[in-house]
């Protein structure tokens, strides 16, 4: 996909986030703070819900079916979901172990979940339904004590002034003309509604930048309001590369790290996952991947020391499938057993092999062995193992010093079980 | 019990209701020979190859049989060398050749008698070629197998039809056991005018899977005439009885990803067949063509678990080999020359596939074939026999063991780069 800006903004940018080449996002003790937070948090959930949910087929029906804006906004008076209860969602969060939601709160339709004053396309003013629903998960995750990232998409297939197009939404029927500025000001409005009207939140999500490299989107300054609104809210882009200048942490759509982060490079970082094969609801789509496999694709992200953001796409009433929540419920039961090897954790000593992951936290290290037959397990560059022990369950591996490493004698993991889990204490560095 | 279990078997046999099969001495040296030979050169050409799409061109584009016959005339390979391909198999380290015969267009590449649509009587090069490639063979001590559609879109007693092949123009009738016998006739004609054949390898019955095929009288047929030749069938189930070897179209025995084969494996030697890119026939669109380090580290997969690696070629319609193929094949020659001995006369080692590898063993040796362990520290389970040596293949540097209550450490020398496949020789203790 094309990276507007890419070029320009990679250049002088250092490969640390603590020293922004520009000072767009000024580094301080809170906000670094606020990112070694969001790091702990290890695990999210995202959702995509809007009104394309009510045509089953994913939240880029609009454009897939080239469907005209005119058209396009038939389906708002029908958007009416009566069993929609933001508590509930953030209940399945906590049920999930989740400990931070994603909301998109205006995907590529343009349509806004919340009460915008700058538009009447917007849940408010055009559906009989007539809630906030952003307002509301607010408020519920407030309540529930679980933080809210706000997704927002850049693009736009619905404004006028999203012109010139980008390579998406060009079969809209909109005119040929328009002000990208004044689209931009438009843009910097609603996230200004959404930064002072629902209290704290986690942060900006936003995607969508790709679509346009011809235009200047003045990442800058629309940075700077968010920081200047709310200066701990962390700003991410989902442009699958290096963070641009006052971006707070990286996104990863389906995949741990890729190979423009240089070696050694430390961000924080995200790992963003379907449950299934679509982000807004699809109805057929049913290719559901497995507990074991969403777990250890969520142990592989902390092993990479990035958090893991599961996503489910609710039905157009407001409820959410069973292949979904038995999931979800399958994460969590795993993560109130083994989450103290996840949560809080950051990278591993040892970088992902063959075998597994490890994750971190001070002098204790937890071993992920994720796909192993042996009851041998080699360990490189691992010393002064003091006590090993697995956790969730009784007893621990053996262990013998050898040269370049240690060997664990283990119980060999069966070809069902998702993820033998076993804690090291290492000795404290002189 | 006995009773019920034989009815159980006999159903389970599917179409064949043979006595039991009793293979041959010969047969069963055939199949050791099979198996240690690891490595042969899949050939898929004919005159569908001249239209440049794959050889189910006929199909897929619905040309009716009477329009496909006149590519026969047509077709002039002067560039076709049964020496140069002997040659370039043999120094990719090669042991065997699997030469299309007749595909489902059912043009024949030998002077067949029962029928004109073959090389010698219909087209403008009139050798052939399957003689040539069998001299060609012999030369070099390759043997040779013969790929037998049986299948087929132009016979018009291939009826009723099956699922493909259906657009060919044919009338609504057909006597399938007169194709049948013309089957025979042709494989019979194969295996009698030349020599020795390594063995016959069937494809197509998938087409029509419930019909009465005869594999009985095929079958026995083919062992009477040759009773070392070994046989094959691409019908993706396990093996029938009468048939020698079980092979999988693109993937590793137990494998499906390909989506069509079964993931059961059989105790009769095994054969992974694998394209270069993602055609059999030459496709000249066909840009995807695998890395020679990809292929090779699919064929050490397969040598760990016990399978041969049969390597496709679709030559170009003037007969030599594409260009990006002769690169892959000269690749593959340089790493068979170096690590051949890890790979041939082998069996699938003592450890089963496992995250960093596979493993392959002759006689005391054991070879681990590393495919994907960056450290230098690996731990393996326990061997049956102690280790007397360990050291990698490529420059014997030393590897240290460490014997653990439950296996063994291997303290591995360094290496530089990424290697196709690190080889660790484990020579194990001889028994007293």
């Amino acid at each position: 996909m094309p990276l507007p800006l890419r070029a320009r903004l990679i250049a002088g940018l250092g490969f640390t986030l603590l020293a922004p080449a520009t000072g767009l996002a000024q580094p301080s003790l809170a906000l670094d703070s606020a990112r070694s937070r969001f790091e702990d948090f290890k695990v999210g959930l995202f959702i995509h819900w809007g009104i394309y949910s009510l045509l089953a087929d994913g939240e880029w029906v609009m454009n897939n079916r080239s469907i005209t804006s005119a058209e396009y906004e038939h389906l708002a008076p029908m958007f009416n979901p009566t069993r929609f209860d933001a508590r509930s969602w953030v209940a399945l969060a906590r049920k999930a172990g989740a400990r931070y939601i994603t909301m998109t709160t205006k995907h590529h339709d343009g349509f806004a979940m919340f009460d915008s004053k700058l538009t009447t396309w917007d849940i408010i003013d055009r559906t009989p339904f007539k809630r906030d629903v952003i307002g509301e998960l607010a408020a519920a995750s407030r309540a529930g004590g679980m933080p809210l990232m706000l997704y927002y998409s850049q693009l736009d297939w619905h404004s006028p002034d999203y012109f010139p197009r980008g390579g998406t939404g060009q079969k809209s029927g909109r005119p040929e003309s328009g002000d990208f500025n004044r689209y931009l000001a438009f843009m910097d409005g609603q996230l200004e509604e959404l930064l002072t009207r629902y209290g704290p939140v986690e942060g900006i999500w936003f995607d969508g930048a790709w679509d346009n490299g011809q235009v200047d989107w003045h990442l800058d300054r629309t940075y700077r309001l968010i920081k200047r609104l709310q200066p701990l809210a962390l700003v991410v882009s989902n442009h699958n590369d290096l963070p641009h200048p006052g971006e707070d942490y990286v996104t990863y759509e389906g995949f741990i790290r890729p190979r423009s982060i240089p070696p050694g490079a430390h961000y924080p970082s995200e790992v963003t996952e379907k449950i299934n094969d679509t982000w807004g609801y699809r109805a057929h789509d049913i290719q559901y991947k497995s507990p074991k496999t969403l777990i250890q694709s969520m142990v592989k992200a902390a092993g990479a020391g990035a958090n893991y953001l599961v996503n489910v796409g609710p039905l157009a009433d407001g409820t959410i499938q069973p292949e979904f929540v038995d999931r979800l419920t399958a994460m969590g039961d795993w993560l109130s057993r083994y989450g103290r090897s996840i949560y809080g954790t950051r990278a591993g000593p040892i970088p992902a092999r063959p075998w597994g992951v490890t994750t971190q936290r001070g002098d204790t290290v937890f071993v992920h062995v994720l796909d192993w037959k042996d009851s041998v397990l080699a360990l490189t560059g691992l010393r002064r193992v003091v006590k090993a022990r697995y956790v969730g369950r009784d007893g621990g591996p053996h262990v013998t010093g050898v040269a370049g490493g240690v060997v664990l004698t283990i119980d060999p993991p069966s070809a069902t079980d998702i993820d033998l889990v076993i804690e090291l204490q290492l000795d404290r560095a002189p | 019990m006995t009773i019920r279990l034989t009815i159980a078997a006999l159903l389970l046999a599917g179409p064949v209701a043979a006595q039991a099969y009793q293979p041959a001495p010969a047969n069963l040296e055939s199949r050791r020979w099979f198996q240690d030979a690891k490595l042969g050169l899949f050939i898929h050409w004919g005159i569908s190859s001249q239209l440049e799409d794959g050889e189910w061109v006929m199909n897929n584009r619905n040309i009716r049989a009477s329009d496909y016959e006149r590519l026969a005339p047509l077709w002039n390979p002067v560039k076709f060398d049964a020496r140069a391909w002997a040659t370039t198999a043999k120094n990719a380290g090669m042991k065997y050749i699997t030469l299309i015969t007749k595909h489902h267009d059912g043009f024949a590449l030998w002077g067949s008698k029962v029928s004109n649509f073959n090389v010698v009587d219909g087209t403008a090069y009139g050798k052939d070629i399957v003689r040539q490639l069998a001299e060609a063979c012999r030369e070099q001590g390759l043997k040779l197998f013969l790929y037998h559609s049986q299948l087929d879109w132009r016979h018009p007693d291939y009826f009723p039809r099956g699922s493909t092949g259906r657009e060919a123009g044919r009338p609504e009738s057909g006597d399938f056991n007169r194709y049948l016998d013309y089957m025979d006739a042709q494989l019979t004609e194969l295996l009698t005018n030349y020599g020795p054949i390594g063995g016959i390898w069937f494809d197509g019955m998938w087409d029509k899977p419930d019909a009465d095929w005869r594999l009985a009288k095929t079958y026995s047929l083919i062992h009477k005439l040759q009773p070392a030749a070994l046989l094959g069938s691409n019908h993706h189930k396990l093996p029938f009885p009468g048939e020698d070897f079980q092979m999988f179209e693109k993937d590793l025995p137990g494998a499906n990803s390909a989506g069509f084969n079964t993931t059961e494996i059989s105790a009769l030697p095994l054969e992974t067949a694998e394209t270069m890119n993602d055609s059999w026939g030459y496709r000249v669109t066909d840009r995807a063509w695998k890395a020679p380090r990809k292929l090779i580290r699919e064929m050490v997969e397969a040598a760990g678990r016990n399978a041969n690696f049969l390597l496709n070629v679709g030559p170009m319609p003037n007969g030599e080999f594409p260009p990006d193929a002769l690169t892959i094949l000269a690749d593959l020659g340089k790493w068979t020359g170096v690590y051949g001995e890890s790979v041939y006369g082998t069996r699938g080692g003592p450890i089963s596939p496992r995250p960093w590898g596979v493993s392959t063993a002759k006689g005391d040796r054991v070879y681990l074939h590393l495919l994907d362990w960056p450290d230098r520290l690996l731990a393996i389970g326990a061997l049956p026999r102690g280790v007397a040596k360990a050291y990698r293949l490529d420059d014997q540097a030393p590897v240290i063991i460490k014997a653990l209550p439950n296996g063994l450490a291997l303290s591995l020398p360094a290496r530089t780069g990424d290697p196709i496949d690190e080889v660790i020789v484990l020579e194990l203790e001889i028994h007293r």
